[in-house]
């Protein structure tokens, strides 16, 4: 029997309960983990909570909130006075009624009332193990003992049978004793019982010793007790407060009360009524009073962290978040007429414009932003229970809780996250015995968390358990059909472990309650998507797993950049973008290859697939708009790769330019630029744009005709009848009000079959990139004649200059030229060693200058092909000789690999004498070279030991390690990329052991960055250098051995 | 919408436009507006009868090329043609249509049901036929009309 029928007020008291509930979880999980140690202040907020429950439920009629949330609330009093410890199955039975009363709560109105004797007997049982009934509300045990002798007995007794009834419909009986005390001033006995009548039914007063129905202002005057008997849903102390009577004054008539028999009361007979004071029609105006006092209640009870909150109905907000949309596309629209119509007055005004409407923007968004800490609280409990369940044990680690997010994220991620978690305890970590066994703790760590990168946010899953079989991934996929033996084979290790968000696949040995019906997954997935969410899994058999889940930051409005395909526009959100590749018109041909059917580009060394927004989008390539957007124009393109280019012929494109060039040494020529003006197809224009994307940890290019600007667009959906276009995220509207459309790179990706491709390509860039691990060495190719090549290590050369052969002045039989304001000597290759000559009668000449001997001196090469990073397998013997150090086969040729130091040497014997490599200074000392590559291994060995010291040397580090033994060294020269030890751990070896750890170590390697060289100083080598740097290496032993 | 062949004697006003051949007429309530020139953005790789896009007041709305769905050849590019604007569910569609043309109001009785030669696919989306002087309108049934094609 509800007294308050008012919708509003029960909204009300929901909202605030479920506020109340909340945060009972977690606290009452703290208190589990503080256990003995009783945390008195969370016990209170805990408490204090669920009394606001149980009285609000009282007040509304909420009978089985009511019951439960007392009974709990019996429970925490004993907590908090240190009665009751707060152990598990303690903890379990508390959180048992929190959850009871939340789904109570959100029961709809009028539903039948669920169970809650399981709980509800389960607190009892703590509480008072030998009670069996409900509990009634909290009395005084003054207030039972005294009732029989109270001097209401009589009322009592007259109205048995109303107290009887009224308890059945689950009423509380009251004596309010309303006697007036002279120095308190009297009680407004009309106001009190109109109060009490909204609250309850007045059953009867008495008056002195007459019974009457309602109680007369005069009668009350007259210093007689007044006692008025009153049944309420309330309980005591709420009903305290509404009536405003001290609490001693009110006493509850507790049901097993005999009546004892008690002299009759005559009822005076001017009051005869049966009827109630209160008629229920009463009932309407206090809710107004009642709601305002139980919202004035509660603030002061419940004192969260979050001081100066308010709440605000979510629709609001969402208005707010629509017109700041709308304000922001009318800024754009205002701009771009003031931009074309070029009024200076405008100008401020229109920044001003700019500038409030983007802080509105995102001052309305940070309404909306909800620290994800909010959804991953919830995990404790989900993980506490679950891991008792499974006979797990689990640590939950919860970092970057303050990350904020847009709301609807949070709530969306909330299911894909709970069922990612469930996962990883139900099959990620293993059974405490099994661990113990793997000699792993038996505690299982999982780690939630979540933060920035890269305008991001990232949340990431980690758990130390077994890790994903990916040989169990691919068995399922081929019993169920849904991949073929020679697809699953081709797959990455990740593309394999992304296999397990498919429909229907669970690698789970059993389905248990909890997972492993394989419908999950997927579902993980859709939701993932819906909120523009990419996710990437990696696992390592018995480690555990890691899922990594990128999210946008909101949705609504976006950095985006706007390209254009043929006649129409398209916005890519920033946050799917890498970066911007241009390829020049000439370098198309070079750059953009075919795998198979395939485009892709070479991007620093690695194979990017490439596809062409104008075909993933099916538009007709016919036309396209210029560059002020309005006209179409025909184009006369076609395929990209169909492009004439420049032909690596040295003959077909003289160098046009005039004036010396200095080129940086990473620059090649670029004669090759150069072009006749009729070959209208590869002009500027025609170079080719490049869109990097990313795809979860997969990237690919997507080819644009032109970019345009890069605004920040308001995301808007897009119909129903698109909804399944893939390609398409959404559209927004630009500033001349047409539409644009937003791009979906993952969709479009799917739509062109991009994981297809990317195999074959990945599998060519693995080839090469194993290449490239080996020893890899930067060439400078050059040739003199077009049937030549030869190539120069890049490390050596300090620049390249290209100057006109009338710039060689010969003096005393040789070349030189001035050069940085002194004189270079040059050199030609064909001085020391048997190549062609440079190419007669040209105007240009390039020259390679490299340091020799303290000085710089430069070497003549008719053209510089390219510069390559290969690993060379380098034949040392077939085209040896002087100034030639070996051949090597690249790019399909022979070539010969100069030794630029040699060609000096040869041609100057005199100018070597002179520098400290040829003198005997370093005799008596011992060099360990440690080199793996036979050929460098020789090299380095041959220049040390031509400056005069002793040399052994060792093919990798356990060579070494060995020759140290047995030998006296003074210096070690190693190389790093070696097998069975690579120069690294050697270098740790040494430095550990005490006979060798001040040893002086030089690294000498072809791998040259930053990054290696940081490693290598990490692990102790005193000095890192390029190899084949004869004089640097030799100078650099001469300052470690003090020479 | 059932067309109810009580005795009640209801009116309905149709709005009229064409189609090709085809006079069709829609009960104006689902109508919300009319219009012209405006706009259309393409939407590549959508189903055949999305025309693409329009920008109405803020919202993305699809537009709906009518001679499509009736299987009629498509309009010469570059006439005007006029954009209805339904509402659909929750959201607002457009109806590409030839022109717009009067509001009637329709008796009930003069409300027939569609002839069985009409049958089949096109049927299904007119609820009946309604005689004027000297034509047949034929009105139409939105929610058929725009009935999701599941892949």
């Amino acid at each position: 029997m509800a007294f308050i029928d008012d919708d509003e007020t029960l909204q009300a008291f929901k909202e605030e309960s479920h506020e109340h509930l909340d945060g009972i979880e977690s606290d009452l999980l703290a208190i589990e983990e503080a256990g003995a140690d009783i945390d008195l202040d969370l016990v209170n907020k805990v408490f204090r909570a669920m009394h606001s429950i149980k009285g609000g439920a009282g007040f509304l009629g909420l009978n089985a909130v009511k019951t439960l949330a007392h009974a709990a609330e019996d429970l925490l009093n004993k907590i908090r006075n240190k009665e009751l410890v707060p152990t598990a199955p303690v903890i379990s039975s508390l959180l048992d009624a929190a959850d009871l009363v939340n789904r109570l709560l959100n029961q709809p109105k009028g539903a039948v009332e669920l169970d809650i004797s399981g709980p509800l007997a389960a607190l009892n049982a703590i509480l008072s193990p030998s009670s069996a009934q409900t509990p009634q509300p909290a009395t005084s045990n003054s207030a039972i003992t005294s009732a029989n002798a109270a001097p209401w007995q009589a009322l009592l007794k007259a109205h048995s049978a109303e107290m009887a009834d009224n308890r059945l419909g689950g009423l509380g009986i009251f004596v309010l004793d309303c006697t007036k005390s002279s120095e308190e001033g009297a009680y407004d006995v009309t106001a009190l019982q109109s109060t009490l009548g909204s609250i309850g039914q007045i059953i009867g007063a008495q008056v002195g010793d007459s019974l009457t129905d309602t109680i007369e202002p005069q009668a009350a005057a007259a210093q007689q007790t007044v006692y008025l008997l009153f049944a309420t849903m309330m309980d005591k102390d709420m009903l305290a407060s509404f009536a405003g009577l001290p609490m001693a004054l009110i006493h509850q008539v507790p049901e097993q009360e005999e009546v004892a028999p008690a002299p009759p009361v005559t009822k005076a007979p001017a009051v005869e009524t049966a009827s109630t004071p209160a008629p229920p029609g009463k009932e309407s105006p206090p809710p107004a009073p009642a709601a305002k006092a139980m919202a004035a209640d509660s603030p002061e009870q419940v004192k969260t962290g979050a001081d100066s909150s308010l709440r605000v109905n979510v629709k609001i907000l969402d208005n707010l978040m629509t017109l700041a949309g709308e304000l922001v596309l009318t800024r754009n629209q205002f701009l771009q007429i003031v931009h074309s119509s070029r009024q200076q007055d405008f100008d401020a005004v229109s920044q001003r414009l700019d500038l409030v409407t983007s802080e509105l923007q995102e001052a309305i968004m940070s309404t909306r932003m909800q620290p994800v800490g909010n959804v991953f609280n919830k995990f404790k409990r989900v993980v506490r229970d679950l891991a008792q369940k499974l006979g797990k044990e689990i640590d939950l680690v919860l970092e970057g809780g303050e990350v904020e997010m847009d709301k609807t994220i949070i709530e969306a991620l909330a299911d894909p996250l709970t069922h990612l978690v469930r996962n990883s305890v139900d099959h990620g970590i293993e059974m405490p015995d099994k661990r113990a066994a793997a000699g792993k703790p038996t505690t299982g760590t999982l780690q939630l968390k979540a933060f920035h990168e890269g305008g991001q946010v990232i949340i990431e899953i980690v758990d130390d358990g077994g890790g994903i079989d990916t040989a169990r991934i691919k068995e399922k996929v081929l019993s169920m059909g849904l991949h073929d033996k020679s697809q699953v084979d081709a797959m990455q290790e990740h593309e394999l472990l992304r296999l397990i968000f498919l429909p229907g696949l669970s690698t789970a040995k059993e389905v248990t309650e909890v997972s492993g019906r394989g419908v999950g997954m997927d579902v993980v997935h859709a939701n993932l998507s819906k909120i523009g969410g990419v996710f990437d899994i990696a696992s390592k058999i018995g480690n555990g797993t890691t899922i990594t889940i990128k999210l946008p930051l909101t949705l609504a409005i976006i950095p985006s950049l706007i390209v254009s395909a043929a006649t129409e526009r398209y916005a890519i959100p920033q946050v799917n973008m890498v970066e911007l590749v241009r390829v020049p018109a000439a370098k198309v041909k070079e750059r953009i290859e075919k795998v198979g059917e395939a485009l892709v580009i070479r991007l620093r060394g690695e194979l990017l697939p490439l596809i062409s927004l104008t075909e993933a989008l099916n538009i007709d390539k016919r036309h396209y708009r210029d560059s002020e957007g309005q006209q179409i124009q025909p184009c006369r393109r076609h395929r990209i790769e169909d492009r004439r280019s420049a032909t690596t012929n040295p003959e077909a494109s003289p160098g046009r330019s005039d004036s010396a060039q200095s080129e940086a040494v990473s620059a090649p020529d670029d004669q090759q630029d150069q072009r006749s003006g009729a070959d209208r197809r590869s002009s500027p224009q025609s170079a080719v744009n490049i869109l990097v994307v990313s795809v979860g940890k997969f990237h690919y290019g997507l080819i644009v005709d032109k970019l345009l600007d890069s605004e920040e667009i308001v995301v808007k959906p897009l119909g129903s009848h698109l909804r399944k276009c893939q390609v398409y995220a959404g559209a927004t509207i630009q500033g001349d009000g047409r539409v644009a459309l937003i791009l979906d790179v993952v969709g479009i990706s799917k739509v062109m079959n991009l994981s297809s491709v990317s195999d074959r390509v990945r599998g060519k860039g693995q080839q090469e990139a194993e290449l490239i691990s080996q020893d890899a060495q930067s060439l400078l190719l050059v040739r003199n004649s077009p049937h030549e090549q030869l190539a120069i290590p890049l490390n050596l050369v300090s620049r390249i200059e290209k100057i006109r052969t009338d710039q060689i002045e010969i003096t005393g039989g040789r070349r030189n030229m001035q050069y940085r304001g002194a004189a270079l000597p040059l050199f030609a290759i064909d001085e020391a060693a048997a190549v062609a000559p440079l190419k007669d009668n040209a105007d240009h000449v390039h020259v390679v200058v490299f340091p020799f001997g303290g000085r710089e001196v430069g070497i003549m090469v008719t053209q510089i092909i390219d510069i390559i990073t290969v690993a060379v397998a380098i034949d040392d013997t077939t085209h040896k000789q002087p100034g030639i150090m070996g051949s090597a086969i690249i790019m399909q040729q022979i070539t010969m690999l100069v030794d630029l130091f040699g060609v000096v040497a040869t041609v100057m014997p005199d100018w070597v004498r002179h520098t400290k490599l040829g003198n005997d200074y370093g005799k008596g000392h011992h060099i360990l070279v440690v080199e793996d590559s036979p050929f460098f291994n020789r090299q380095i060995c041959g220049f040390v030991a031509d400056a005069g010291f002793t040399v052994s040397s060792a093919t990798d580090g356990v060579e070494g390690l060995a020759i140290l033994e047995r030998e006296a060294i003074d210096l070690i020269l190693t190389d790093i990329e070696m097998p069975n030890m690579d120069g690294l751990e050697f270098t740790a070896r040494v430095r550990a052991d005490a006979r060798w750890s001040a040893l002086p170590i030089i690294a000498v390697t072809s791998l040259s960055g930053e990054a290696a060289e940081k490693r290598g100083l990490k692990a102790g080598v005193n000095e890192y250098m390029v190899k084949l740097d004869r004089e640097k290496v030799i100078s650099a032993i001469n300052r470690h051995l003090n020479l | 919408m059932p067309l109810s062949h009580s005795a009640k004697n209801t009116t309905r006003r149709l709005a009229l436009f064409e189609t090709g051949d085809l006079l069709c007429g829609l009960d104006i309530s689902h109508v919300q507006e009319i219009n012209k020139n405006i706009a259309v953005t393409v939407v590549h790789r959508a189903p055949d009868y999305v025309r693409g896009v329009i920008n109405l007041r803020g919202e993305i709305v699809t537009v709906v090329d009518l001679r499509v769905k009736f299987a009629i050849a498509p309009s010469p590019q570059g006439e005007e043609s006029q954009i209805v604007i339904v509402r659909q569910g929750d959201e607002n569609i457009g109806l590409m249509v030839d022109s717009v043309s009067d509001v009637v109001m329709a008796d009930e009785k003069d409300i027939e049901p569609p002839p069985s030669n009409l049958a089949g696919v096109t049927g299904r989306f007119f609820i009946g036929i309604y005689k004027l002087e000297h034509s047949l309108v034929a009105i139409l049934n939105i929610d058929e009309l725009l009935a999701r094609e599941y892949e």
